[in-house]
């Protein structure tokens, strides 16, 4: 055999000579040349390990990126499913082998995409115990015989307080005019909570120092709110109240709640604004709605949609008043 | 009708200046609440608004006359020493007197003007450099320092003037470090 061997390289190097040279006579023997093929072997294999890798990567990025868990679950299900093969009962043996290379086949991308979304479910559940409020009743229970009364949300900054800081003067937090007066007329129709997305330790000393009477029932503050879009929102919904008796009062009410149908905006309020009013115009709007006590507030402040609401409850109270005394003046004149 | 006006709460300032307002004036019904509103600004917390900074007057004054007290209670101190040392064994009461007189008054004097002027330096460039930073941390004091060290040698020249300068941004270090560990540590 490796006289074989020997004398087949032979021939190969003297026809490789023939053909270079031109020349009719046979050379002697030389050291068999080192072999190219295992590098290109390995490399090819290397470049389709990398190409795989990043093909999977990028898909995982463009899956995480375009579509939520759910959706996700829901597509893959088929595809998981056929992993697992189950032979059923008069099939040939044919198609039983078949079956069998199919749900070997696709073991590995069905292993993968059950990897994939359980690492995604565990980051989802850590990022959401920061984004989502706390708990999913921010409020304990309304007691037995409140059940009729509505519930006032107060945004802090900008709305019953604000605070700046300058270098010559350092921290300066002012009241907003008329607060005082504001909570202890109200606290007798509402259940008062702040609700805030400040810290806890600037929204304890802030209350204790604002609410000396204790109008204030609950405080909730930045653990309380969730996180969507880089902004801390508040969420009606987790208060464990009811929603059409929810009323929320901020300076940035619109654009700092999810539920925008139970929102009262208010102007915000800065230090140097010492002739605002607008506390004390809101008193009278919301004695009237803690006494007439409508079912659902929504419709009610989806008819104030767009209008100043303090200004907007007068004139229609004053055209209200208008109309009650055409119909008295009426009923006279008939007598 | 008798007027119901809130109880005046007891962290406002009572001298806070108030008018009444009545938001139920445009509504025809029986006046019920008017609400004093104050007509300056008004604080949360009272103490914060009574805590205030020297201004950069204040602070020029209060380095010159510290600068040039020390200066001169140090100086006569030191000149007081020196007299005694000169006595001579001849000398009645009335010279000896003369003499720790004259030396007390003479290095009072020099010394006190020394620092004072140095304190002078010091209040008027640490102001300048906070105008200009618009921030206030303790790198505006030992640059401030570093400056008035610079400055009161200038005339010695040039080398005189970097080792004095090292010297101040040194001392303005320690004494900015030690007033934030004597104010941490020592229960005052």
């Amino acid at each position: 055999m490796s006289l074989g061997i020997l004398r087949s390289r032979a021939i190969s190097l003297a026809s490789k000579r023939f053909l270079c040279t031109n020349a009719a006579s046979a050379s002697p023997p030389l050291p068999p040349p080192p072999s190219a093929a295992s590098p290109s072997r390995w490399s090819f294999l290397k470049y389709a390990l990398v190409g795989a890798l990043t093909g999977g990567t990028v898909f995982a990025g463009y899956a995480s990126y375009a579509y939520s868990l759910d959706e996700i679950e829901q597509k893959t299900r088929s595809l998981r499913e056929s992993a697992k093969y189950t032979a059923g009962d008069g099939v040939t043996a044919l198609d039983k082998f078949q079956g069998l290379l199919y749900s070997t086949a696709m073991t590995v991308p069905a292993k993968a995409v059950e990897l994939y979304l359980d690492a995604r479910r565990v980051i989802e559940e850590q990022v959401k115990s920061y984004t989502e409020p706390y708990t999913d009743k921010l409020l304990p229970d309304l007691l037995p015989q409140e059940q009729h009364v509505f519930t006032l949300v107060l945004d802090l900054n900008e709305t019953l307080i604000h605070y700046i800081w300058t270098r010559d003067t350092g921290w300066q937090t002012f009241k907003r005019p008329g607060v005082d007066a504001f909570l202890e007329h109200l606290a007798q129709f509402y259940e008062i909570v702040v609700y805030t997305d400040e810290q806890n330790m600037f929204v304890d000393p802030v209350i204790e120092r604002l609410d000396t009477k204790h109008c204030i029932r609950y405080r909730l503050s930045r653990p309380a709110t969730k996180y969507q879009d880089g902004k801390h929102f508040r969420d009606l919904s987790k208060l464990n109240r009811n929603p059409g008796k929810v009323l929320y009062l901020s300076g940035h009410a619109l654009e700092s709640c999810l539920q925008p149908e139970n929102c009262l905006p208010i102007k915000a309020w800065q230090q140097q604004d010492i002739d605002d009013t607008a506390l004390l115009d809101f008193i009278p709007f919301l004695e009237f709605v803690a006494r007439s006590s409508p079912p659902d507030i929504r419709p009610v402040l989806a008819s104030y949609q767009g209008c100043d609401i303090p200004s907007e409850f007068i004139r229609r109270s004053k055209e209200h008043q208008r109309r009650m005394q055409e119909q008295k003046n009426r009923g006279r004149f008939w007598k | 009708m008798a007027y119901q006006t809130p109880d005046q709460d007891s962290s406002s300032d009572p001298k806070t200046p108030t008018r009444l307002y009545n938001p139920y004036k445009d509504l025809e019904v029986p006046i019920r609440n008017l609400y004093q509103l104050p007509t300056t600004p008004e604080y949360l917390f009272v103490e914060e608004a009574r805590r205030k900074r020297r201004s950069w007057g204040e602070n020029l004054t209060f380095y010159t006359g510290c600068g040039y007290l020390a200066g001169a209670v140090g100086g006569a101190a030191s000149g007081l020493i020196d007299g005694v040392k000169s006595f001579e064994s001849g000398d009645t009461a009335k010279l000896r007197v003369n003499r720790v007189l004259n030396s007390s008054g003479h290095a009072g004097r020099a010394w006190g003007n020394r620092l004072g002027v140095i304190g002078l330096l010091y209040a008027g460039i640490e102001s300048g450099i906070v105008a200009a930073r618009d921030t206030d941390d303790v790198w505006n004091s030992v640059a401030a320092g570093l400056g008035t060290g610079a400055l009161y040698r200038a005339a010695r020249g040039v080398r005189s003037a970097a080792v004095a300068g090292a010297v101040g941004g040194v001392v303005v270090g320690v004494a900015v470090t030690a007033k934030q560990a004597l104010k941490r540590y020592v229960p005052i």
